[in-house]
């Protein structure tokens, strides 16, 4: 609607029309860009068309190359001509947002040749092993019941060893609480329960039922406070 | 006994309803591209991304596209760019395809002749209604610069359960990819968390076969005792309500176990398991175990055999109850039978056990020290004349100096008194003085004379820690002294024992727990030096 707005400007102000007295001291209004800034996910590309994640089909101008590379869901952006409203330039993986650039689910409508009506993908997740994961460090903490032989040891089973029952022992802080620290890369979801070393004294919840394992998604300094409400072989 | 161990697993497959583990056949896709990647992310889902090429089979659906991705938890595809899609005599083309596996509906992006978004029931473009997408249909992650945890060029998904990689390279980290001919990697939402293996300390396991609620997995495994070995298990789960696991161990350490679980009702719960040990040992374990458990308490029965002995009993205990904020406590009683081939003067006994604790929440005391203490207490009276009465006082100390360092201390005398009553038989208890006990260096042991059947067990235990800013590399040293009454003859608890332990992380794959521990004046020895190693991912 501003684009509308300010090419409606512009053609009174080319009529010279009453719009003219701006030459006495009022300011005149900027031109419309020439260009739209556009960043989005792809979908697809191809046949005169760039279709961004959301659904939006957007006319590619016959000029323009295609970036070899370009990957399904991969970010671009896109400079559309804001006469003939087709893509005239792609950029891939553009380093930052410049102030100019709108959002692939705020296109301009007059833009978009086709509208699913669907939306962008949030924000991009860190996946597991990425280039840009890093190791973090989670601690995990555990307060055990009272009734806890006081010379047993309490471990971490995770899934990363398919919860074997004695994979990491853990440190004892006080009477009841254990802690342990995991080197794990960043975003990456750790399932896991404790054990006192054995599948026969596993935890339990407080009636006596499995304990589907606990689950956190490693993030710098993340510490849990964690609680067993019962062991399997301690009545 | 290996037919018991067989007739037990039989019988518990039989007990917790087998056929409710049985899985319908879930229906299969196959992925063919230039290149797959599988991307567990961090939302809990698992993507598989395939680009290049890409041919996806799904039942009598086959897909052509320059990429495709496949949310596994969700199956969701979608597939984009020269996207053709074939069923039975119908074919059609499009920008981009996104299909729900689940319910079958399939949403198509035309841009030719004219732009449209269908919305396809069967696949059949002539019945497609023009409607807008809902929204995220399209919805696509943007993968440049990550690395996908395995890769391949086919997979074989089976929906809600497992994708099968043909050949698989599996990440090992920010280092090289380790090639294997095929992985199955599991996605269901299964709790496959229970196991009947012993614990190790590296377990690394290997899937093999799987659907949404079964998993048969190889594990390559070290832990201290066995070294480096091989295991294999099986594993069937409903829900959270009931599984049954067997495991074999075939090389080092031989033995077969089981466990298997099930919850009847809220609160009401019952499990058998057992092992057969054979090589080096030779045993065979078997037991089972019914809970039910209110708000308030638990009665629990439990039967146990170990190769010719067994045991039963029943036990209704309170649960930890916590009166704020002084104490929490519990109390138990039991009866129960025992049976011992050879146990004199009967084979047979029952029994009655009562038990109880309290123990106190962790008090600060001043110079930032907490401290807490319990005491517990159990009578057990067989019916021959014969009763044990064990109490034991535990005392706790811990500080946290700063962030790396801390230190925990504790202290526990177990008082015990295993008599006859009456004086009925109380000569089996005692030593028989005309055969004197001596230590393993020939010094006789006249404490042990002195025994009247009242033992007491005082321990002293010192554990530091030095944890560098909390992080996962840690130093810790452990001093223990016991002093016993009557110490075995050199065979009882070592009255020295010291353990440094080790905890370094090697690189981003391995974590290696390295300790020496040194057991002082103990079995005629000045001290005896220990190693355990354990590596950990």
């Amino acid at each position: 609607m501003n684009v509308l707005r300010a090419i409606a400007l512009a053609l009174v102000a080319a009529l010279g029309a009453p719009c003219a007295a701006g030459a006495q001291g009022v300011a005149s209004p900027s031109p419309a860009p020439a260009t739209v800034s556009v960043v989005g996910q792809v979908l697809s590309a191809g046949s005169g068309y760039l279709v961004f994640t959301t659904g939006d089909a957007l006319r590619l101008d016959s000029a323009v190359t295609l970036p070899k590379g370009l990957r399904l869901g991969q970010t671009v952006r896109a400079l559309i001509d804001a006469r003939s409203h087709a893509i005239t330039s792609l950029i891939l993986e553009p380093k930052a947002l410049l102030p100019a650039d709108i959002d692939a689910t705020k296109i301009p409508r007059e833009f978009v040749v086709a509208s699913p009506g669907s939306t962008r993908t949030g924000a991009l997740l860190d996946s597991q092993t990425g280039a840009a994961v890093h190791g973090v460090t989670v601690t995990i903490n555990v307060r055990v019941p009272d009734n806890t032989p006081i010379t047993d040891d309490v471990y971490l089973a995770t899934d990363r060893t398919n919860f074997s029952p004695a994979e990491i022992r853990m440190i004892r802080m006080d009477a009841r609480t254990w802690s342990v620290s995991v080197q794990i890369a960043s975003g990456t979801q750790l399932r896991y329960e404790f054990t006192r070393g054995n599948f026969a004294n596993i935890e339990r919840d407080k009636l006596g039922s499995i304990v589907n394992p606990r689950t956190i998604t490693a993030a710098d300094n993340l510490q849990t406070h964690d609680a067993v409400a019962h062991w399997a072989d301690i009545n | 006994m290996k037919l018991r161990i067989l007739a037990a697993a039989l019988g518990g497959a039989l007990f917790f309803g087998a056929p409710g583990f049985a899985a319908a056949a879930s229906p299969r896709v196959d992925l063919q591209a230039a290149s797959i990647g599988l991307y567990p992310l961090a939302d809990g889902s698992a993507l598989l991304a395939a680009d290049g090429h890409v041919i996806v089979r799904a039942g009598e659906r086959t897909i052509a596209a320059d990429a495709v991705r496949f949310d596994l938890r969700k199956n969701r595809l979608i597939a984009s760019g020269n996207v053709r899609v074939m069923r039975g005599a119908r074919a059609f083309g499009g920008a981009a395809y996104a299909l729900d596996l689940s319910s079958g509906k399939a949403i198509l992006l035309q841009l030719e002749p004219l732009p449209a978004t269908l919305n396809l029931r069967d696949d059949d473009p002539a019945t497609g209604s023009e409607a807008p997408a809902p929204p995220a249909t399209f919805a696509a992650l943007d993968l440049t610069g990550s690395r996908p945890y395995m890769r391949t060029r086919h997979a074989v998904v089976t929906q809600n359960a497992n994708v099968r990689l043909t050949p698989a390279e599996i990440s090992t980290g920010p280092g090289p990819y380790f090639v294997t001919p095929t992985y199955l990697f599991t996605f269901a939402p299964t709790n496959f968390s229970q196991s009947s293996l012993p614990g190790a300390t590296f377990d690394q396991p290997y899937p093999l076969f799987g659907t949404a609620n079964s998993l048969a997995a190889g594990h390559l495994r070290y832990d201290s005792v066995n070294g480096p070995t091989l295991a294999f298990d099986e594993h069937l789960v409903q829900g959270n309500n009931a599984y049954v696991v067997a495991s074999i161990l075939p090389l080092r350490g031989k033995r077969i176990d089981f466990n298997a679980f099930s919850q009847i009702a809220p609160g009401v719960t019952q499990s058998i398991g057992g092992f057969h040990q054979y090589g080096l040992y030779y045993n065979n374990f078997a037991q089972y175990n019914a809970q039910w458990t209110s708000p308030s308490s638990r009665l629990s029965f439990a039967a146990q055999q170990f190769d010719s002995s067994n045991s039963a009993g029943l036990t209704l205990s309170t649960l930890d109850h916590f009166i704020a904020p002084l104490l929490t406590y519990k109390l138990q009683v039991g009866y129960g039978y025992d049976h011992t081939p050879g146990q004199v003067p009967f084979n047979n006994d029952f029994r009655i056990t009562t038990y109880g604790y309290v123990a106190s929440p962790n008090v600060r005391l001043p110079l930032g020290v907490a401290a807490s203490l319990k005491y517990e207490y159990s009578i057990v009276k067989y019916d021959f004349p014969h009763e044990v009465t064990s109490g034991t006082a535990t005392l706790t100390l811990s500080r946290k100096v700063n962030r790396s360092l801390s230190f925990v201390g504790f202290v526990s005398v177990q008082e015990t008194a295993n008599r006859y009553r009456d004086n009925a038989a109380q000569y089996l208890f005692l030593p028989d003085p005309a055969f004197p006990y001596f230590a393993p260096d020939g010094t006789p042991y006249p404490g042990f004379f002195a025994y009247s059947g009242l033992s007491t067990f005082r321990t002293y235990s010192l554990q530091t820690t030095w944890r560098p800013r909390g992080g996962e590399n840690s130093v810790q040293l452990y001093l223990t002294r016991s002093a016993d009454f009557p110490q075995f003859h050199g065979f009882g608890r070592p009255p020295y024992y010291a353990t440094l332990d080790v905890t370094q992380r090697l690189g981003n794959t391995f974590r290696l727990d390295l300790a020496r521990s040194y057991a002082f004046g103990w079995s005629g020895q000045y001290f005896s030096p220990q190693y355990s190693i354990s590596i950990s991912p």
